[in-house]
């Protein structure tokens, strides 16, 4: 298998059922495509036929038709409008003599409106701004920018289709609804899969419940295509919505398979069906896919144990990890995570007390954001508060026994 | 050999780890005997504060199993990127794993990239961009320091990942990261004195679409 094939996913060009990733400066937003799609980008909608059969990563100028529908043109690259508008512009020193009274824009909103809806361009609107406020010119330099920039943000006209990537998509769910995703913020993600050591060769469990397949998503990301996943569910549906975003080709995602845990558990406990593959497969058709899955994940585990065990569950973990540890082969690292950090204090005394799981770590990380612009660099303001809690471990041979 | 895939028991040549305690741990290459300081060949005694270890009784032995020190215990692991960063001989200061992780998530790399970076250091970011990339990617990565850059080649030999990564000795600010490499990186990722000197270089070894 070349590796010119997984590279080439890089320069593919968009189909349709392919997910996208619409990006408008700093506004990101995850879609599917189908054949006559339509995008809204806040109260804009915007017509996607354009892009399909095009590469990723080309910007598209958006053409209004009137009423905040806009048609997609394939352009070169965005133009900034700061750039564009402060060329020829006179600025002031200080805001001594500037006076916040809300009155320094002489067009009315429901003028202001009426030129959005004309279709006139993003452009030519922030130029009319500028014509009819009182105090644009007063302003310092870096004022000036301030607004512009501002103003870019509503009426910038240029959208770009990009890939979507594990990153992108983790930012994109964390910040349209981390509640959704357990508070799995992408610094965590991150912890998750190397405290994993996730080996492209290797087979590994995730256990998830509930933060729309986004660790699975993860995992499968670094696995490629010769490892093996098997993901652990309750339910009988598992989560997939980031599994599905990502454009995995069917090969990786064969790889993937999604089991119910007590469908698992109890197909490999009962040692009576365990060794007759063969009439088995007469039956094969008539199996139900679920019955499919089931049985492929058990012939794995019966085989061999896993390199990594990763649960990442709305539940209380402790019975879960208890159920899943005799899966995992000595050596290999265990890794837990949760929203919040009590379930994870008190599995981690069951753990030491059970005296196979050394380098018991419990951590959190912080990740914070910087503003960097020349001479105003510095940390954002506001820091997200939680990005949840993970527990580590690695598994060796148990104290009451010398087999392994 | 024992970075590049997982083992089951211990052969000479392979580094594994002795775990102690949390706060104790040490790499340890399995090897028989070795040189002392007057360059004769010894038994390989290991000394711990739970007692001697003969290492050639490491041979053998389950990754994951129990190990009799002359005072105490210990248990012996299968070495991992994240291991070897806590036990490796420093030659520079090395990055850590929480850093290692956000830097690989971010750098979008996966099985199959191709990776530029510089410098090398100690190669704790490199033996797990080697893991996150291999069988079919590959790694090249550059340092100005000749006698780094012959310990990094040794140690990625001896830990079987060699054929994944080239180590070269460049000073990739002055003058690039070379011809052969112009468009052939997914990702760069540098950790320099002065960066903003490599920018430019760095541009020029990206490919079309990449990090």
């Amino acid at each position: 298998m070349p590796a010119s094939r997984l590279c080439s996913m890089s320069s593919r060009n968009v189909r349709v059922g392919d997910y996208v990733v619409i990006q408008r400066q700093c506004y990101t937003k995850l879609h599917k495509v189908t054949q006559r799609s339509m995008a809204s980008l806040g109260k804009d909608q915007l017509e996607l036929d354009t892009i399909i059969g095009k590469p990723f990563w080309t910007t598209y100028k958006m053409e209004g038709k009137g009423k905040r529908l806009f048609k997609l043109v394939e352009c070169d690259g965005a133009e900034s409008l700061a750039e564009q508008l402060i060329k020829d512009v006179t600025s002031g020193t200080d805001n001594r003599n500037i006076f916040d009274d809300n009155a320094s824009q002489s067009l009315s909103k429901d003028e202001i409106v009426g030129l959005r809806d004309s279709g006139l361009s993003g452009q030519e609107i922030v130029g009319q701004l500028i014509e009819n406020s009182k105090t644009f010119h007063d302003k310092t330099e870096y004022a000036q920018k301030k607004y512009l920039l501002k103003k870019e943000k509503k009426y910038f006209e240029y959208v770009t289709i990009r890939k979507p990537t594990l990153r992108l998509v983790s930012q994109i769910m964390f910040r349209q609804d981390p509640a959704k995703i357990m508070w799995l913020r992408m610094d965590t993600i991150s912890q998750i899969t190397t405290a994993a050591g996730i080996h492209t060769e290797g087979t590994y469990i995730v256990y998830e419940s509930g933060c729309q397949g986004l660790s699975v998503a993860s995992m499968l990301n670094y696995l490629g295509e010769d490892g093996n996943l098997i993901h652990i569910h309750p339910g009988n549906i598992p989560q997939k919505q980031a599994v599905l975003a990502m454009n995995f080709d069917p090969q990786h995602l064969s790889k993937l398979i999604s089991v119910n845990v007590y469908s698992l558990l109890r197909m490999l406990f009962q040692e009576n069906k365990c060794e007759d593959d063969e009439p088995a497969k007469d039956n094969l058709a008539k199996k139900p896919r679920w019955e499919q899955e089931t049985e492929k994940a058990a012939r794995l585990l019966r085989n061999r144990k896993v390199d990594g065990l990763v649960i990442v569950a709305r539940e209380y973990p402790a019975s879960i990890v208890m159920a899943l540890l005799p899966f995992l082969a000595v050596s290999r690292p265990v890794v837990v995570y949760s929203s919040v950090r009590e379930p994870l204090l008190d599995l981690y005394l069951t753990l030491k007390s059970r005296g196979d799981v050394v380098g018991l770590r419990l951590t959190e990380t912080w990740l914070r954001s910087h503003q960097v612009l020349p001479d105003r660099s510095h940390p954002d303001i506001l820091m997200s508060g939680s990005g949840g809690y993970m527990l580590t471990g690695t598994l060796v041979q148990r104290r009451d026994t010398s087999i392994i | 050999m024992s970075f590049a895939n997982f083992k089951d028991t211990i052969d000479e040549g392979d580094t594994a780890i002795l775990y102690l305690s949390a706060n104790s741990m040490h790499a340890i290459e399995v090897r028989p005997k070795i040189k002392n300081k007057k360059d004769e060949l010894i038994e390989n005694v290991f000394q711990t504060t739970y007692g001697a270890l003969k290492v050639r009784d490491l041979i053998g032995k389950k990754y994951g199993s129990k190990v009799e020190l002359s005072r105490g215990w210990a248990y012996v692991l299968h070495p991992t990127p994240e291991l070897w960063t806590l036990t490796l001989p420093h030659r520079t200061q090395i990055i850590y794993t929480p850093d290692i992780s956000l830097i690989i998530f971010q750098l979008e790399i996966r099985p199959g990239s191709v990776v530029v970076e510089s410098g090398t250091g100690s190669g704790s970011l490199s033996h797990a961009l080697l893991r996150c990339i291999k069988p079919q990617g590959h790694l090249h990565t550059f340092d100005f320091h000749s006698h780094r850059v012959l310990l990094a080649q040794e140690e990625f030999a001896n830990h079987g990942v060699a054929e994944f990564v080239t180590v070269a000795q460049r000073d990739v600010c002055e003058i690039g990261f070379g011809e052969e490499l112009k468009g052939k990186a997914d990702a760069v990722f540098l950790d320099l004195p002065h960066p903003w000197e490599a920018v430019e270089h760095a541009a020029d070894v990206i490919k079309e679409s990449g990090e």
